[in-house]
């Protein structure tokens, strides 16, 4: 099991719903349970080795609540260090017991954006998880500076050229197996070129 | 938003069949002056109301008193399109569908895909919000709309379209992007990646031509 306070944030989380067997696919690779329910949850939090950093998206876990007592689940009995939620209560939960959470902000216009930064706690250890983080490179320097860090970018990034450029500004992201693949393939070609 | 030459507008009557423009006008409209207001306040709209744009895309305003805002495009020879997600005092039902067909709104912007066909049927142009602030919720969107055959498709956030368009089918409604279009070049690289027109709060780029 995971111990719960965060000891470092990866580049890149790979998505997962848990499920299958899970190994990292390169150095500096945290594993992102999300579109799970609470059975993999427990079972993924119990298989991880203490290299491996956690972290679990818990709008997208069947039966987990938004609550006090989910967020003492996943941060103490579970030991998940970071956590990625919609709802700014949740964020300020988990910070408080320690973990490191990622308010989700919608970024799908510049509006929606300013209003979903109002809700956002703006507290120690809740950073910002920006959706889709595909347009996070697209978003003007004034609005990056509005997003209390770290970043986490999140969706719709599938392409080399898009990870390079949300993680130029994003602390991390969050991709699947075949965008890490597609992303080592290129750091490849590009050293032998 | 809200009324800006009468405090009080009237209540709007009920529309007559086969009044309304039909959704071959509103896309022909969006192809001649595919750069879009997106507008959000009193201010904004008056200025559209004064740019090339053919349609007029009202984000933000007081739902239950728009038909004197409608009646001012029409008059300058516009089409209105309202978001009933997000406009106050209507809730995102059929009645307020109903309500605003009453108004006199040309079309309804919505997330909604079960209001499709409410608005169809009230003889407005169905645009139905196409979400993509991850995979999973692009994909549950797209669903949705093969499901509810609006007559356009928003697509959101617009800006990434040109970098997403490979994971939408080839066939499908006409499309509109919004979101972060801020530039010329953003709105080139849209149109260029299939889009029929996009939305945007920038006023410069209100009514740029197709280039």
């Amino acid at each position: 099991m995971n111990s719960g306070p965060v000891r470092h944030l990866p580049r890149i989380f790979e998505a997962s719903n848990g499920r299958g067997d899970w190994s990292p696919p390169g150095r500096d690779i945290g594993l992102l349970l999300r579109d799970t329910n609470l059975a993999a949850l427990v079972a993924n939090a119990g298989n991880a080795g203490n290299d491996t950093t956690l972290a679990v998206d818990c709008d997208g876990v069947e039966g987990l609540s938004d609550d006090r007592a989910a967020a003492e689940f996943l941060v103490v009995r579970l030991g998940f260090g970071i956590v990625l939620t919609r709802h700014a209560a949740m964020a300020t939960n988990v910070a408080s017991l320690g973990g490191l959470a990622f308010l989700k902000v919608f970024a799908l216009d510049s509006e929606g954006l300013h209003h979903s930064l109002e809700a956002h706690p703006r507290g120690s250890n809740v950073g910002t998880t920006i959706c889709p983080g595909l347009v996070l490179a697209h978003l003007e320097p004034c609005e990056v500076a509005l997003l209390p860090r770290p970043i986490l970018g999140y969706g719709l990034l599938e392409a080399p050229a898009d990870t390079a450029a949300c993680l130029a500004i994003a602390d991390s992201v969050v991709l699947r197996r075949h965008a890490i693949e597609g992303l080592a393939v290129e750091h490849h070609d590009g050293r032998e070129a | 938003m809200g009324p800006t030459e009468n405090s009080s507008a009237p209540i709007p009557k009920a529309p007559v069949a086969g009044s309304r423009p039909v959704s071959a006008r509103f896309i022909a409209a969006l192809g001649d002056a595919p750069c879009c207001p997106a507008v959000a306040t009193d201010e904004q709209f008056d200025r559209a109301l004064l740019s090339q744009a053919k349609v007029l895309f009202v984000l933000r305003a007081n739902g239950l008193e728009l038909s004197h805002l409608v009646n001012r495009a029409h008059k300058r020879g516009k089409l209105v399109a309202v978001h009933l997600d997000l406009v106050a005092g209507l809730r995102s039902d059929r009645a307020a569908v109903g309500w605003l067909a009453r108004s006199g709104a040309d079309a309804v912007i919505t997330s909604h895909g079960h209001l499709v066909a409410a608005i169809k049927n009230q003889g407005m142009v169905a645009v139905q919000r196409l979400l993509a602030a991850h995979g999973s919720q692009l994909a549950a969107g797209l669903a949705s709309i093969a499901r509810s055959e609006p007559d356009v498709v928003e697509f959101l956030p617009g800006v990434v379209l040109p970098q997403v368009r490979h994971l939408l089918p080839r066939q499908g409604p006409p499309m509109l992007a919004g979101g972060f279009v801020r530039s010329r070049d953003d709105v080139r690289a849209i149109l260029a990646a299939g889009a029929l027109a996009v939305t945007t709060s920038r006023e410069d780029l209100w009514g740029m031509p197709r280039e």
